[in-house]
């Protein structure tokens, strides 16, 4: 189980957190929702270690990660990919998965998990001594959800991945998180502004609105609620 | 509004005036008067660039040998009078700004520093190379050497740059500089003409260094051409600097004071021993308490008037 | 001019050159992953060049062995310079970042200057060896073994420092931080021990810098600005992220130093460098960033 509780956070003086709480139990996928500068990006990188919290609590798997570094937070088993998803532009594409299984407890699978990434994106295999920079943006995409696995993580967080990519390959990075969810045990927290298909994978959602969360539930009763429907769903 | 402080000042100076004329104005008190005052007024005047707009050159010291070459040569080579020749050792170091600084302003950052850096060695180099090592042994000069001309040509050159960076301190166009400083983007949607005031400074920077130059140069009347070139009159200025505090007027003043007191305070025992204190205090403040000793007197005084006191104006 | 003159002489550069290469690899790594400006890399030079030095003469040791006790020290001093100065810079952001470090490195240049005068005295001082003079003699070119073998070691630590950044987890870590250290520290990466060791490895190649400078010349306290300024020309004229070109850069420096000395007279030699460098700033004024290291 991955907890956030009460969580405050803010840049200098500005406070863009305002006391965040959210679960995201073994096994399922989670999907964070909320409009431009809610707040979802700065969960995530609070979740990291890249920012310091004033106030709240962090764990996973009853381990306190509250102020511990990003790399250690890495090794244990969390690991985000970025809205800026995260790619050595100039680096090759086999190094920057090399590079995914850099956490000490992914080394020993290197070879392996390797060999999966490239059964997952045959297309990355093609392409593997060509620099990570002057692949497409589905290219890019496949690298970064590439080298998380590398990092043998046990929950994975993907902030945005649907941002500015074709409708075919946002539907079939969703299958593979859904897949890699059902069939191999990740836990996943997703955030998307693309409600319909964040909450076509997901068991629970939360709602994020200027800092706060405004509404949690099921898939299907955030589904059937009027504001959310009117508010992101556009009907 | 005469207050304790003005009228401190107004002291001071009135004391800095008439003591050569006091019985003990010594040749040694006023000699080390002088390098104080030249010392104070290089730092003030790369404080003007480095301080108040925020571009750090590390070649200030080419300007400083540039005055000093020029005001040197038209005194004693050509035989002008010495503020004719001081006159024009500034406004040549000023051209020279105006002339280097369309391209070296173009310069980010860091760039902008080894920019100067690498400008202010090739003219090191060139002057070391194209002129003889002594233009003339000047024995008539040395021979009638008087120590008080050269105190209040440099006490004159110092209350210069301090009158101008006061003016620019209050000042719009000195508002606009620090506005640079703080954030270039910010300034330039302000409407602030970012080149401009760079320019503005980097000129007045170098022409106030130029006069710097040429105090020492009458007050030091033999020495290898490129030594003032060297780029220790650099380093002594940005050290100074920081050390008092940048981005202020008292700052440079403050800092050389100490500079001065305690190479000289040292120097009896082991020579250059000032420098390692001066290193290990600049990385201090450069690291601790970026605002130098301006800050530190500034925190004192808010704990010493007591809480409600400071309200008045 | 004999054209034997004229290849002597360029060939010199080149032999020169190699050392300013060497020079140059420490501060352009540094640079280029940290994003600091260490100027203060001319004084770790000068340093080695002390270390191998007293080496020669306390211990008896030959310089190039005294490398097993000069690199490892300089790696140790660039651990604690950077431990107890340079990491307290790195969380700035990145122009406040540079800028700080341009400071530090200018206070501790003044405080390593003065500190080696006072322990050394101002002397310049050379190690002479029973083969410092030897050469080799190629069709009327000599070839000065010391000198030579600046080439040579310049050549080893490019393909080793490649090997090290291509295809080891540290080097992967170390390129990977030096292009984004967020994505970097999301990726597992400590980014801090990786400036540690980064900023101690462009330390160790100072000190092996040095060791060359002093055995091919002299040392004394205040070469150091002088050796800054030509690792900061090389690496202008190389840009950051390649180990070969910056050696190569450094090579090229010396040839067309020793080019320009043949045209106008060897008064004009150090200024070649430093105009081109100009030049290429003025040209290129945001000039350096950009690429990893490999
Ligand atoms: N580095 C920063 N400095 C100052 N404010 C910031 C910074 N990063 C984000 N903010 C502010 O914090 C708030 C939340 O930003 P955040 O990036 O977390 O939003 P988000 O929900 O991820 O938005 P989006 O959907 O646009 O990515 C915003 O108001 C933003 O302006
Ligand atoms: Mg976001």
């Amino acid at each position: 189980m991955f907890i956030i509780e009460n969580l405050h956070v803010s840049y200098g003086e500005l406070q863009v957190l305002w006391g965040v709480s959210l679960k995201v139990p073994q096994g399922s996928i989670v999907a964070l929702l909320g409009s431009n500068g809610a707040g979802k990006t700065t969960t995530l990188k609070t979740a990291m270690g890249m920012m310091k919290p004033t106030q709240g609590r962090i764990s996973f798997r009853d381990q306190d990660l509250t102020l511990i570094p990003t790399h250690k937070i890495v090794n244990s088993g969390l690991f985000l990919v970025p809205e800026w998803r995260g790619t050595f532009a100039t680096l090759s594409v086999l190094e920057n998965l090399e590079l995914g299984a850099f956490p000490l407890r992914a080394r020993p699978f290197k070879d392996k998990t390797l060999e999966h990434v490239f059964e997952l994106f045959p297309r990355l295999h093609e392409r593997q001594s060509q620099r990570a920079g002057t692949l497409s943006g589905g290219e890019r995409q496949m690298v970064a959800i590439g080298r998380a696995l590398m990092a043998k993580p046990d929950m994975l967080m993907l902030d945005e991945p649907s941002l500015g990519l074709a409708p075919l390959i946002v539907q079939n990075t969703f299958k593979l998180i859904e897949r890699l969810c059902r069939e191999e045990g990740l836990t996943v927290l997703v955030v998307e502004q693309n409600v319909n298909i964040a909450l076509g994978i997901a068991d629970y959602g939360y709602i994020l609105e200027n800092g706060a969360i405004v509404g949690e539930g099921t898939t299907d009763n955030l589904l059937a609620d009027q504001r959310i429907q009117e508010a992101y769903l556009g009907i | 509004m005469l207050n304790w402080r003005t009228g401190a000042i107004l002291l001071l100076v009135v004391a800095l005036i008439a003591l050569p004329q006091l019985p003990f104005g010594e040749k040694d008190l006023l000699t080390l008067l002088i390098s104080l005052f030249i010392l104070a007024a290089l730092s003030s005047s790369w404080n003007i660039l480095g301080g108040f707009v925020g571009h750090i050159n590390l070649g200030h010291g080419a300007f400083f040998g540039i005055g000093s070459l020029v005001t040197r040569s038209l005194w004693l080579d050509q035989g002008w009078h010495i503020l004719a020749a001081l006159a024009v050792g500034g406004v040549v170091a000023a051209i020279v700004a105006l002339i280097v600084g369309a391209p070296a302003l173009r310069l980010r950052g860091t760039y902008f520093a080894i920019g100067t850096l690498a400008l202010a060695e090739a003219m090191r180099l060139t002057v070391g190379n194209v002129l003889p090592r002594v233009s003339r042994l000047p024995g008539p000069e040395l021979r009638v050497y008087d120590i008080e001309p050269r105190y209040y040509l440099a006490l004159v050159v110092l209350a210069l740059i301090v009158g101008v960076s006061v003016w620019l301190s209050r000042s719009r166009i000195g508002l606009g500089m620090m506005a640079v400083r703080e954030d270039e983007e910010a300034a330039r949607s302000l409407g602030v003409n970012v080149f401009l005031h760079s320019m503005l400074a980097f000129v007045l920077s170098a022409f106030f260094a130029g006069l710097a130059g040429g105090a020492f140069a009458f007050f030091h009347v033999g020495y290898y051409p490129n030594y003032t070139f060297g780029p220790v009159w650099t380093f002594d200025a940005v050290i100074v600097t920081y050390v008092g505090g940048v981005g202020t007027v008292a700052g440079p003043l403050l800092g050389a004071i100490f500079f001065v007191l305690i190479r000289d305070v040292l120097a009896a025992n082991l020579v250059n021993i000032h420098l390692i204190i001066f290193g290990i205090l600049f990385i201090a403040i450069v690291l601790l308490l970026p605002g130098g000793f301006v800050e530190l007197l500034k925190r004192r005084g808010q704990r010493l008037i007591p809480a409600g006191a400071s309200t008045e104006h | 001019m004999s054209i034997e003159t004229i290849v002597q002489t360029l060939l010199f550069g080149a032999l020169i050159g190699s050392l300013y290469g060497l020079a140059a690899l420490g501060l352009s790594i540094v640079f280029g992953v940290l994003k600091i400006l260490n100027v203060a890399h001319g004084e770790l030079i000068m340093l080695g060049g002390y270390g191998s030095f007293w080496a020669f003469n306390l211990l008896g040791l030959d310089p190039y062995l005294s490398l097993l006790i000069v690199v490892p020290g300089l790696f140790l001093i660039g651990l604690a310079l950077h431990f107890g100065l340079f990491a307290r810079v790195v969380r700035f952001d990145e122009e406040d970042r540079i800028k700080n470090s341009l400071l530090i490195g200018f206070g501790l240049t003044l405080i390593l200057q003065t500190l080696a005068t006072h322990l050394f005295t101002a002397d310049e001082r050379s190690i002479t060896t029973s083969y410092s003079t030897a050469a080799w003699e190629i069709l009327g070119i000599r070839l000065p073994l010391v000198r030579f073998s600046g080439l040579i070691i310049g050549i080893i630590v490019v393909v080793a420092l490649r090997w090290f950044l291509r295809r080891t987890y540290w080097g992967k870590a170390i390129r990977a931080t030096a292009e984004d250290w967020r994505t970097a520290a999301l990726a597992g990466i400590d980014i801090r021990r990786t400036y540690l060791v980064t900023f101690a490895l462009g330390a160790a190649l100072a000190g092996l810098a040095g060791m060359l400078v002093t055995l091919q010349g002299s040392v004394s306290p205040n070469i150091g600005l002088q050796w800054t300024l030509k690792a900061l020309i090389v690496v202008v004229l190389a840009g950051l992220g390649s180990v070969p070109g910056t050696f190569l850069a450094g090579v090229l420096l010396g040839v067309a130093e020793s080019a320009s000395a043949l045209a106008f007279g060897g008064a004009y030699r150090e200024l070649v460098g430093i105009v081109i460098f100009l030049i290429i700033l003025s040209i290129r004024p945001q000039g350096l960033f950009g690429g990893s290291h490999a």
